[in-house]
């Protein structure tokens, strides 16, 4: 049954070897007088796809900045495997989760003065110690992968927006990451490339185990590749439950996000 | 209740410590992108391929201005020592000039023009479109692969340079007072030589070291402080070109200062 409230802490307590991955515990954030999260608690289960949804505004993206590093809680704690990410003071620290860990930005990101080669095969040349024709051969696999053989000459200007993000997840997952976090992965592109996007991202989950972070708006998205569903809201967890639960729940915002 | 008018001490008083604050600021950057250099896995390779950027790409530039300057201080100061009968002594001034300030600082001045904004836009780009956030979480720092290397290239290329104008502005002059002045090719030569020693040539150079240590920090501390789109990336352009003009100046002037005072 979805649980409706202000935090829903789980057992497990990311510890290693346990259930749970990743773990947000009493977390809170603003930004200048504006209070963006106010004790949000949110487990996240190994190889599970967790779909965090929410207007915009509501700080999806915000918790999802923190997995990573890229912002600092004001409270609270991020537990990733046990270790409580948001204590961490040094670069190497971070590099550890950094490396299990692969990031699909809202825009993709790509380095534009990288042709699609180059960029999937970056965090090859950064973080192993394989050849050069070794890391072409991964590149092509990758990109065979996400259906877009033959591109590793393109410049990322001259492909469109839902190949951007294609890329932006080949890049991201080129070093078999146990974790894959998405922010926005279908936003601006249109239904039927969407779709190919979110079918991807549950490909990767059926096929490769990964656990799933997905930051989105987009209902159709969370449906197709969420496990389970939680639901942000004036900087709470509003609901938080399974496919089936949120489906079915009876809580007047959510339906109201969900059905309209 | 309105606020007190602000005085003209207050407003100056505001002035010094917001400067103070930037040199802070700057100084603190600047720091935290040399400790990179010592870190395991430095990229050379991006050092080497910034330094043709910076250092190669600038020469037309550098060399043109360099030139047409020991060309103008030629052509000017040629009716001056006419007039005293002294035209040879145009191989003095030229190359004083050019190899104490106007090669180091004018090949400085270039270099912030053209490759200080054009790191600062590079970089301010990346930072509006994420790609500084992408490169951190495939945890690689962005302090030592884009800061710490284009703060390198600019020192190692700002010198190389400057050494290069050092010679066309010397070029240049000798130029002129051959053709203009009539003095002989050997006695320009030799008064360049005699006049024109190794000390004043390296504490000219020395300068250049610093000159590039300020446009890369000033460049890569715009570039990453970029917000507001594209058009925050015009502005870190203008103040990154507009603030290390102004330090280069005022460096110039304190370090000549200090080189005077010591003899050189």
């Amino acid at each position: 049954m979805a649980s409706e409230r202000a935090g829903n802490a789980r057992p497990g307590g990311g510890a290693p070897g346990s259930r749970t991955l990743i773990e947000y515990r009493d977390l809170w954030k603003a930004f200048g007088d504006k209070q963006v999260l106010c004790g949000v608690d949110l487990v996240v289960n190994r190889g599970e796809t967790q779909v965090i949804m929410g207007s915009s505004g509501s700080g999806k993206s915000v918790m999802l900045s923190m997995l990573v590093g890229l912002l600092t809680p004001d409270r609270g704690e991020v537990c990733f495997d046990g270790e409580d990410v948001a204590r961490f003071a040094s670069i190497e620290e971070w590099r550890r989760v950094w490396l299990r860990m692969g990031f699909l930005f809202q825009g993709a990101a790509l380095f534009d003065s990288m042709n699609v080669g180059e960029n999937v095969g970056f965090p090859l040349r950064q973080h192993s110690s394989m050849t050069e024709p070794q890391i072409a051969a991964r590149v092509a696999e990758v990109l065979s992968w996400i259906e877009l053989e033959g591109i590793e000459q393109k410049m990322p200007s001259e492909l469109s927006g839902g190949m951007q993000k294609r890329v932006g997840l080949a890049r991201a997952i080129v070093l078999e990451p146990e974790v894959v976090v998405y922010d926005e992965p279908t936003t601006g592109l249109d239904p039927l490339t969407s779709d190919t996007i979110s079918e991807l991202i549950r490909r990767l989950q059926r096929e490769r185990k990964v656990t799933s972070v997905v930051v989105t708006h987009d209902v159709r998205c969370a449906f197709l590749v969420a496990d389970r569903i939680a639901m942000l809201d004036e900087g709470r967890i509003l609901v938080e439950g399974t496919l089936d639960e949120i489906k079915n729940s009876a809580q007047p915002k959510l339906r109201a996000f969900l059905y309209g | 209740m309105t606020e007190p008018r602000p005085t003209f001490v207050s407003s100056a008083g505001r002035r010094c410590l917001e400067l103070v604050a930037f040199i802070g600021s700057l100084v603190r950057f600047l720091w935290s992108a040399a400790r990179t250099l010592f870190r395991r896995g430095f990229p050379y390779r991006i050092v080497v391929l910034q330094v043709y950027e910076i250092g190669l790409k600038s020469l037309p530039l550098t060399a043109v201005a360099a030139f047409a300057i020991g060309v103008v201080l030629a052509l000017q100061t040629l009716v001056m020592l006419r007039k005293f009968g002294a035209i040879h002594y145009v191989a003095v001034v030229v190359g004083l000039s050019v190899i104490k300030e106007l090669g180091p600082v004018v090949t400085a001045l270039m270099v912030a023009g053209r490759a200080g904004s054009g790191i600062s836009a590079e970089i301010g780009s990346m930072k509006v479109t994420r790609q500084i956030d992408a490169l951190q979480v495939l945890a690689v720092d962005p302090l030592q692969y884009l800061v710490a290397t284009r703060i390198l290239a600019c020192v190692i290329a700002v010198p190389l340079l400057a050494a290069l104008s050092d010679l066309l502005g010397i070029l240049g002059g000798a130029l002129v007072a051959v053709t203009s002045g009539g003095v002989p090719p050997a006695t320009y030569y030799e008064t360049t030589l005699y006049y024109v020693t190794l000390g004043g040539l390296l504490t000219g150079l020395a300068k250049t070291l610093v000159f590039g240590l300020i446009i890369g920090t000033t460049a890569a501390f715009y570039g990453f402080a970029t917000e507001g789109g594209t058009s925050g990336v015009g502005r870190a352009t203008t103040t990154t070109v507009v603030t290390s003009s102004l330090m280069i100046f005022i460096t110039d002037v304190i370090m000549t200062q200090i080189l005077v005072s010591v003899g050189f």
